[in-house]
Order: structure tokens, then C-alpha cells, then sequence
């Protein structure tokens, strides 16, 4: 089971304050599962309200980049960073 | 006076009966859309708006969704359904000059082992079923003392669902303009999301802590 809660972010945001958002969202409404984006003005995450915040939150990277040994791949999909659309992964750290 | 109507409408509802015919009715899964667009221009000088125009999109998507078996003594179905995901939206951008909008139709489908793939991968079922890319709210990161009191209130909340504890929170939902919901793990969610959504700063934080107190007999 699980409830999906698609919450939405604004493009202009860079990537380290996206990141400070997820973790924020994490703490109330459970894991980070999808990245993607509203087409025009946003970023939208997608949480599973029915899990646990995790212990250590998921970060945002962009795509292509080298991962920190032992994180484990969320999700991928395109997201704003600083009004960019950039294709990014979503790991989550050990 | 003059009057001058087109109407263009796809055969949707004519390709699903069809295909059914074709099938046999059997054990396949049908999946039609129709799309129906009209436009109406009328045009009379001698008043005062002389010129009307009517638009209509008409908008329908339909799925045949048979059962696996049919292999009851009776006849009757045993089993589930074949699987199948789909999400469809439609969206109108006015623009800034009359008659010069963008209208986008997005549909999105799974179906068979391609659903039965996706099945046990919320991402992959939400990327099918939210087509409109549409969040519940728009957030923002807050201060670190605010977050905190975010994260009690949630907790006092979640705790309360835990705890089977129904009263308090319809009375909470109630505080929030929310229908309560008999459902507890239901209604604890869009209690969270609401808060989520209302907490925006240190203010707001406050307000909400203020609304709440008269149930929680607490300060967040």
C-alpha cells in the first residue's frame, strides 16, 4: 500500500534549496519516490505518506554525474534548478 | 444574417464497438478514445455583438476491461480483472488573444503485463496515472525552529491515527475546514496535507497552532 503525495516546488529554487526541501518534506510525508515537473512553472516530488521517514533523506542530483559510492538510485526525471529543466536522479545516501 | 457551423468528431465510440465485434468479446482488454470538437460562428451585424463564436471539446475515454477467467460453474467471472492503468487530462491555456489558446490532451495507458510489470512500483503507476503533473500544493523550505514545530504537530497527529483515536482527529479536520473521513488513515493524511500546506512560515505556523490549541491543549 501505498499514498502518493505529489507536492510541488518552484522552478526558480537552486539545487541546494531543492534538497533542503526534500528533506523538510521527508520528515512529514515519508519518502522521496518520483521526481518530475508541471511542464511549466514547477518542480513536483512525490512522497509515500504510508512509509516512515527515512533516517537519511534523499538527495537530488543531476543526471550523468558520478554517484557517492553505496547511495541507492530513487528515481529519475526531469526537474527545475534555477529555472532550468535538468534531467536528475533522485539516491539516497547510506 | 448568416450562420456557419462545422463540427469535426473522431470515430472513437465506432472504433470501440468495432474492435469488440473483431474480439470476439473475449478475454481483451479494449481501450478507445473520442474526441469531439465544435465550433459555432455567428455572425449579425445589425446588433450589438455582432459576432459570436462558441467552441466545445467533447472528451471521452473508455475501456473495455474483461475478466482473466470466466470459469465459474454458473458461468460467472473468477478472478480478477486484466490489469490496466490509465490517467487522461485535459488542459486549456486562454493566452492573451481570443480564439489564440493552446489546448492540451494528454493521455497516458498500461495495460496487460506492461500493468502487471508497473503493478508493484508506486513511481512507475504514478507516472501512468498523473498525467497532469498537478501537485496538491505548492511548498517552501522554512526556517529550521518552524520545520521543528512542522514536524511535532505532524508527529501529534500521526500518534493520534496510531492510536486509533477518531474524535480527536475529526475535530482537528473540523478546525481545518475538512470532511471528516471514516476512513482514520484517510483522514490523518489530509490532515497532514492541509498543515503541510497552511505552515508556510512563522506566522502561519503560529495561526495554525492557535487554531488546533482548543483540541490539542498544546502549543507547537
Amino acid at each position: 500500500m501505498a499514498t502518493l503525495v505529489p507536492i510541488g516546488f518552484d522552478k526558480v529554487e537552486p539545487l541546494d534549496k531543492l534538497n533542503d526541501f526534500v528533506a523538510q518534506q521527508e520528515e512529514q510525508f515519508g519518502p522521496l519516490i518520483g521526481i518530475g515537473n508541471d511542464g511549466s512553472t514547477q518542480t513536483v516530488l512525490t512522497f509515500d505518506m504510508d512509509q516512515d521517514s527515512p533516517t537519511n533523506h534523499a538527495v537530488i542530483v543531476p543526471a550523468g554525474g558520478a554517484l557517492p559510492p553505496g547511495s541507492t538510485v530513487i528515481c529519475q526525471g526531469a526537474v527545475f534548478i534555477a529555472g532550468n529543466l535538468t534531467d536528475a536522479t533522485g539516491i539516497r545516501p547510506i | 444574417m448568416s450562420w456557419r457551423p462545422i463540427t469535426l468528431r473522431l470515430v472513437g465510440p465506432v472504433t470501440l464497438v468495432i474492435t469488440s465485434v473483431l474480439t470476439g468479446c473475449g478475454h481483451t482488454l479494449v481501450f478507445a478514445e473520442q474526441t469531439g470538437f465544435n465550433l459555432s460562428i455567428i455572425a449579425k451585424p445589425s446588433e450589438a455583438t455582432p459576432l459570436n463564436v462558441n467552441i466545445g471539446l467533447d472528451r471521452t475515454v473508455a475501456s473495455l476491461v474483461p475478466p482473466i477467467h470466466e470459469n465459474t460453474p454458473q458461468g460467472g467471472v473468477d478472478g480478477e480483472g486484466v490489469n490496466m492503468f490509465a490517467g487522461f487530462r485535459a488542459n486549456y491555456d486562454p493566452g492573451t488573444q481570443p480564439l489564440a489558446g493552446d489546448l492540451q490532451i494528454r493521455t497516458q495507458f498500461a495495460s496487460g503485463q506492461a500493468a502487471l510489470a508497473i503493478a508493484g512500483s508506486p513511481p512507475a503507476v504514478l507516472q501512468v496515472v498523473n498525467v497532469s503533473g498537478v501537485p496538491l500544493f505548492t511548498g517552501v523550505v522554512v526556517d529550521d525552529t518552524t520545520q521543528q514545530r512542522k514536524v511535532k504537530i505532524n508527529r501529534y497527529v500521526r500518534n493520534k491515527a496510531a492510536t486509533n483515536d477518531k474524535t480527536t482527529l475529526n475535530a482537528i479536520a473540523s478546525k481545518l475546514g475538512l470532511a471528516p473521513d471514516p476512513d482514520i488513515v484517510k483522514e490523518r493524511n489530509a490532515i497532514l496535507i492541509e498543515m503541510g500546506k497552511r505552515a508556510r512560515d512563522k506566522t502561519s505556523m503560529d495561526e495554525l497552532s492557535t487554531l488546533l490549541k482548543p483540541v490539542t491543549n498544546e502549543d507547537f
